[in-house]
């Protein structure tokens, strides 16, 4: 029996062992467990060496017919996009995982090939520092370099603090401790370990593209893995960034403007499983650092991610298509090209303007209701806005820094607003973002002001 | 005439943070009745090498290891050598390679 792919539809029965699958003509079968059949011990494409690998518990390679086989899939991955161009500069991102590692040592091997299979691209490499979050081996960071030297291409190698918040971000040493501390203080005053992730995520996002633009890049790389992309696919709708999912886990990702300038983050490597990677990484004997996060060693009981990986991971054990199926869906769910507002905060789309029916609106109303009680039904929506208006004009300087905050808020989408709501204070965010608040605020003033004017 | 099994453990991409940041471990694995097996080791290794024994279940889980973390004998996969029932040998290279996300 044939099953396609795009009808699979994946019912997460947390507790059953079977997976329901629609197959083409409709009708719901059960894949049961299957009884573990023997393997097959030569490998499946030149059936002379003995396997070294399994793939989805039935593809064995062996260690010469799999490392080029994984090579194919990245250069396959990367050719499809037709994105990159000759000469062009692009920024690898590389955080001393396994994955990006093996993303580096795929970029160097490419460039080492003869001249028709040659990766024609200008490399930079950059490694964002972000020891002062976390604990690292000292030597970490001349690991690091020395590594970079060894492949002799281009980086940089830049703290995270100074590539968030300073302007001269390349060799920022005089303000550092002070940008070093303005960061530990958005992170201490979030207590969340869900949304301490999240801010992480963003404000690397945020770094990312900044040093792009400074380093003259117009394309970026980086290294997630189809794992690491599915289970960042079912967290992003469990923190409500739904809308924002093809931004996230997309082959290539455009940022607005749509010539030739345009910024383009482009993910080579996401049709590559983390057992793949691992492997790559192990035949070449290339060695990973550090790279923790908020979650590292964690409860996976703390935050939604280090949840959606265990569901993830447990589900893989016994379907080992899990993760691709999974993928596969996601990759279907495509942006909404009409997109008007994007938050401040993450650059994502904004659910503006919608329907009384969506859930965005449900959950503003929910929050309404808890927080009026009975008058709730007197009320409507907007008389209450109105009100709050009106009792925040109070004189007082308390009430100013609310207010930032939640003018602020009005630019960001609903995922963001969470972290915000966490911050104690906004100084601490870069300033590209509050002037750009500043900026929406002013324009919003001005379109007040001559609304009676128009048409 | 042989004592006890001579063998190197490798813990990569993030799980070296269990085991004291060292990642390649030289062991000899005292004499027993019975042969070693992987998954003898496991416990093994929990009990004279993991450094925080309250983050065991970062590393196992049930009596074998936590899903997401990968297995290679002499860069073999383990799935190709009966899992956990694979007999060790000296001089064996045995890797466990963490494919969760931060390590």
């Amino acid at each position: 029996m044939q099953f396609v792919d795009v009808n699979i539809v994946l019912i997460f029965y947390k507790s059953s062992v079977t997976m329901c699958s629609v197959i083409e003509e409709g009708a719901v079968v059960f894949e049961t467990l299957n009884q573990v059949e023997p393997l097959e011990l030569k490998c499946r494409k030149c059936l002379i060496e003995d396997g070294n690998v399994v793939l989805q518990k039935k593809y064995v390679y062996c260690k010469t017919c799999f490392v080029p086989m994984v090579t194919h899939k990245f250069r396959a991955t990367l050719g499809k996009s037709k994105l990159v161009n000759r000469g062009e500069r692009v920024l690898v991102c590389v955080s001393g995982s396994l994955s990006s590692v093996s993303l580096l040592h795929m970029i160097w091997t490419g460039l080492q090939q003869s001249t028709y299979k040659r990766l024609t691209f200008d490399p930079v490499v950059l490694y964002i520092d972000e020891s002062v979050l976390h604990n690292y081996p000292h030597d970490q960071e001349d690991k690091i370099k020395e590594l970079f030297e060894k492949y002799g291409l281009t980086y940089h190698v830049v703290k995270f603090a100074a590539a968030v918040y300073s302007d001269n971000c390349l060799n920022e040493e005089r303000y550092i401790d002070q940008y070093n501390d303005k960061l530990k203080n958005i992170f201490n005053s979030l207590s969340d370990l869900t949304l301490k992730e999240d801010m992480l995520m963003k404000l690397r996002k945020y770094a990312i593209t900044k040093l792009a633009e400074l380093l003259k890049c117009t394309r970026i790389m980086t290294a997630e893995n189809e794992h690491k992309l599915s289970i960042r696919l079912l967290s992003n709708v469990a923190l409500g960034r739904g809308s924002q999912t093809s931004l996230d886990i997309g082959l290539a990702v455009n940022n607005k403007n749509n010539d030739k300038t345009s910024l383009v983050t482009i993910r080579p490597m996401r049709n590559l499983s983390a057992k793949e990677i691992s492997y790559y990484a192990l035949f070449n004997n290339l060695d990973d650092f550090m790279h923790s996060n908020f979650l590292t060693a964690t409860s996976e009981d703390e935050s939604i991610q280090k949840t959606t990986e265990r569901f993830v991971n447990d589900l893989q054990v016994d379907f080992p298509s899990t993760v691709s199926t999974i993928f596969r869906t996601g990759e279907k769910i495509s942006e909404k090209t009409s997109a008007i507002s994007y938050c401040l905060l993450c650059q994502g789309i904004m659910d503006v303007n919608m329907s009384p029916s969506s859930a965005m609106e449900a959950t503003k109303y929910s929050k309404y209701v808890s927080l009026m009680g009975v008058k709730a039904l007197e009320l409507s929506l907007k008389d209450v806005k109105n009100e709050e208006a009106n009792q925040k004009n109070c004189t007082g300087c308390k009430c100013k820094k609310q207010d930032l905050k939640e003018e602020i808020i009005e630019g960001l989408c609903y995922a963001c607003t969470h972290i915000i709501q966490n911050l104690e204070s906004l100084d601490d965010l870069p300033k590209d973002i509050l002037s750009k608040e500043k900026e929406r605020l002013q324009f919003k003033m001005m379109e007040e002001q001559i609304k009676d004017f128009l048409l | 005439m042989e004592k006890g099994l001579s063998i190197t453990t490798e813990f990569t991409s993030g799980l070296q943070i269990l085991f004291n940041n060292i990642k390649k471990h030289k062991v000899l694995l005292p004499e027993t009745e019975e042969p070693w097996t992987l998954g003898l080791l496991l416990f093994w290794i929990k009990d004279n090498l993991l450094v925080d024994k309250d983050k065991c279940d970062l590393f196992m889980k049930g009596n074998t290891v936590r899903p997401g973390i990968i297995v290679a004998i002499n860069d073999q996969d383990w799935e190709l050598l009966g899992d956990l029932k694979y007999k060790i040998k000296n001089n064996d290279n045995i890797t466990f390679i963490s494919t969760l996300h931060g390590g």
